[in-house]
């Protein structure tokens, strides 16, 4: 929609973009209601709501691709991509990229139905398949970000590009050889960390850039420069903190993913297990329970070098009234990551089988999304053009023009 | 807090002696790694792992069982498979007719990439020829040019 | 000063109006067949091969219950549980079954009792009626394993040589047996 807004290009395509995201959403609430697919998302298998929905969803397809087809000469383009360093073919690339993400995501989803219509055989598509797939596209995407706004509208010139990007590629690349070097991290993997770390970079360095640039040019103090830098240029500091909120939480989702522990192990009282840093003691194995349940504790104490920070303690428990056996897990969160435990079946004779997670910077996909929202407030913000008009003319920034 | 520390610390003492450091057995990793790809058949897009059902715990003391044999990771999967067949298997098999959902995604990066590329030929087409019909029409007042498109 | 000329239209854009004509045909064609399906069914694995063979204690006597010893007939093998609510809807043909086994010998009919407690069970028969014809007792479920069963009741008819030639996942009904009777050479 940028673009449409600033050069009046890529209407045909925000029509179809439109037009399918509605469609999409109908096609989602007609797998999870008709039965058509086996699902933890599916609740209901009702082939009769299932045909009113499909026939409702059909209708809207015929209508908004219909005339898409038919209207698409009234699109027309007023300007073009002139060339491959240039916003708009980021933004394209952008789009071009979430759509394959989409359309695989749909592909692995109706697959399953598409081989039982045709061979009557069963195959079923996962998680694991998922997360083969889309990783390395979402990887892609991620480095794109850190492009997209530091690339200038029209076109930029292959030495400004590289001059621009030098930087956050050389902390990328450290930070990919360093996770070489800590860990056993695939190419994916690798990929992944490069992208992250390069958004980053280039996120951060773009907004220290505006603030130095202000700085420089109106002889400020860096607390005033960096209010005046959010307060003038919200659309652009907006979308590089939003930026920026996308890369942590990428970084949380590697971190998690890559760096998680996990371990089974059966403990006696006194034993002691390692995980993320901590030394968790098993100290007692307790009957506890309450009104409506009975259950069964393991608590644990948590230190660091010898120094004792906190406790935890699963349990299982039993509800007589439902003949109903849940698990309560123990769960600790910090910046750094978070530290989970499960209780397992115990032999009678007191050992107790504990499942421990350690999920390093798990919490940043959190906080990720809070900046993210920051950044989105901020960006929205952006006071109308008069008004603007009206006040001191635009700063002049060290980044490309808007 | 000292005090705590102190009574903490005779209660370490009076342990028991052969409180040891435990790590976890060796083929656990493998068993995890595995059980993530099989799927409880009795429920709704679980793993083995992860489900809570019978079924799946004894699938799972099953799967410890067949690493304790020896067997590999395909002759695993192929047990299970003959049993319950591909939809066993939460990452369908590269075997049959379930391969060709490999090569989708990659058909789909391929085909972004072609759209991708054509959009921008077709733009630069467009760029070179406006450009040359302006240079053909340059006394022309600017302005005036916008609106037509040749 | 502006000039007004008349826009040609652009005409053509084939190359994706046709594909998108083609989804808007498709996917409403393949939902449409996929609301025919049950989602939930899954076909066995076994079928077109040789049943597993098997050796589990008998519920209500002493011994074990040997595969091979029914081998050379026709076989129904069919899995229960007191716990399995629909399994008193088929309890009666079941039983029906059992005693047609004993009188003609043209197949044999064999019950697993899967994942159950043998008092439960003992009592299930009991209110139920007994079934005339022996069945295992699969504590852990893990003969259901080796049969791909995933829910309950089910039965299996396995032909004269030991091969399985269906799967029924469900209870057993009149309909049920004259479509895959006849697979393992019974008359329905």
């Amino acid at each position: 929609m940028m673009v449409q807004d600033k050069r009046g290009m890529f209407r045909a395509w925000n029509v179809f973009l439109v037009v399918t995201t509605f469609l999409l959403t109908l096609l989602g609430t007609f797998l999870v209601r008709s039965g058509v697919l086996t699902s933890v998302h599916a609740f209901a298998v009702d082939p009769g709501r299932g045909a009113y929905m499909l026939g409702f969803m059909t209708v809207a397809m015929v209508v908004g691709y219909g005339l898409i087809i038919l209207r698409a000469d009234r699109l027309q383009d007023d300007g073009g991509i002139s060339s491959l360093l240039s916003r708009e073919a980021a933004i394209l690339g952008n789009t071009v990229l979430l759509l394959v993400v989409t359309a695989t995501v749909m592909a692995g989803t109706l697959f399953p139905l598409v081989v039982e219509v045709f061979s009557d055989a069963k195959i079923s598509i996962g998680a694991p398949y998922y997360n083969k797939v889309i990783v390395p596209i979402m990887v892609a995407l991620v480095f794109l970000l850190g492009l997209g706004p530091s690339v200038p509208w029209r076109q930029m010139s292959s030495k400004r590009f590289v001059g621009r990007f030098r930087l956050p590629l050389a902390f990328a690349g450290l930070t990919a050889v360093a996770a070489v070097l800590v860990s056993e991290a695939g190419i994916i993997t690798l990929a992944a960390i490069f992208a992250v770390g390069f958004a980053g970079f280039a996120s951060l360095a773009d907004i220290a850039s505006a603030i130095a640039a202000r700085r420089r040019v109106m002889e400020q103090g860096v607390l005033r420069a960096t209010g005046d830098v959010l307060t003038h240029s919200r659309q652009r500091i907006g979308a590089l903190i939003i930026h920026f909120g996308v890369v942590m939480i990428g970084a949380g989702m590697i971190a998690s993913g890559l760096f998680q522990t996990t371990q089974t192990v059966a403990m006696r009282i006194g034993d002691r297990a390692e995980a993320g840093g901590y030394t968790l003691t098993l100290r007692e194995l307790q009957d506890t329970g309450s009104a409506n349940y009975n259950a069964r504790v393991a608590r644990f104490s948590i230190s660091r070098d010898g120094e004792l920070l906190f406790e935890m303690a699963p349990e299982k428990r039993f509800y007589p009234v439902r003949e109903m056996a849940t698990t309560e897990i123990a769960i600790r969160s910090s910046l750094a990551g978070d530290l989970y435990m499960v209780m397992g079946d115990e032999d009678g004779q007191g050992t107790v089988v504990v499942r421990i997670f350690w999920n390093p910077l798990v919490n940043w996909i959190w906080l990720g999304w809070l900046v993210l929202l920051l950044g989105a407030l901020l960006s929205l913000s952006k006071p109308s053009r008069r008004a603007a008009r009206s006040r001191t003319p635009e700063p002049i920034e060290g980044v490309p023009a808007e | 807090m000292k005090r705590l520390m102190l009574i903490l610390a005779l209660i370490v003492m009076s342990f028991p002696a052969g409180a040891a450091s435990v790590s976890e057995d060796p083929t656990e990793p493998r068993v995890r790694d595995l059980a993530v790809l099989l799927r409880c058949p009795v429920c709704q897009s679980e793993n083995i792992l992860d489900s809570h059902s019978s079924t799946a715990r004894e699938m799972l003391v099953i799967l410890r069982e067949r690493i304790a044999e020896g067997m590999s990771d395909a002759e695993i999967f192929e047990f299970f498979r003959t049993r319950y067949g591909d939809y066993v298997l939460l990452s369908p098999p590269m075997t049959g007719p379930g391969r060709i959902v490999w090569l989708v995604p990659a058909g789909l990066v391929l085909l972004g990439l072609g759209v991708f590329m054509l959009i921008l030929a077709r733009h630069k087409r467009r760029a070179a020829r406006e450009l040359k019909d302006s240079v053909l029409m340059s006394p022309l007042d600017a302005s005036g040019l916008k609106g037509m498109e040749l | 000063m502006t000039i007004e000329v008349d826009m040609p239209r652009k005409k053509g854009g084939l190359e994706w109006k046709l594909p998108l004509l083609a989804a808007l045909v498709g996917l409403p064609l393949l939902l449409g067949i996929g609301l025919t399906r049950d989602p939930n069914r899954i076909p066995s694995a076994l079928v077109g091969k040789s049943m597993p063979a098997f050796e589990i204690p008998y519920l209500q006597r002493a011994g074990m219950l040997n595969s091979a010893e029914h081998a050379g007939k026709p076989m129904l093998l069919n899995f229960w549980a007191s716990w399995c609510t629909t399994c008193r809807v088929e309890h009666p043909k079941l039983v029906e079954l059992g005693v047609r086994s004993q009188l003609s010998d043209e197949f044999s009919i064999l019950g697993i009792n899967y994942r159950d407690d043998p008092a439960r069970a003992a009592g299930f028969l009991n209110r139920e009626g007994h079934f005339g014809y022996p069945s295992g007792y699969d504590e852990r479920g893990r003969l259901g394993i080796d049969f791909g069963v995933y829910g309950m009741p089910e039965t299996f008819f396995i032909d004269a040589d030991g091969v399985v030639q269906a799967r029924h996942a469900g209870p057993v009904t009149d309909k049920v047996l004259a479509k895959y009777l006849p697979l393992i050479g019974v008359d329905p």
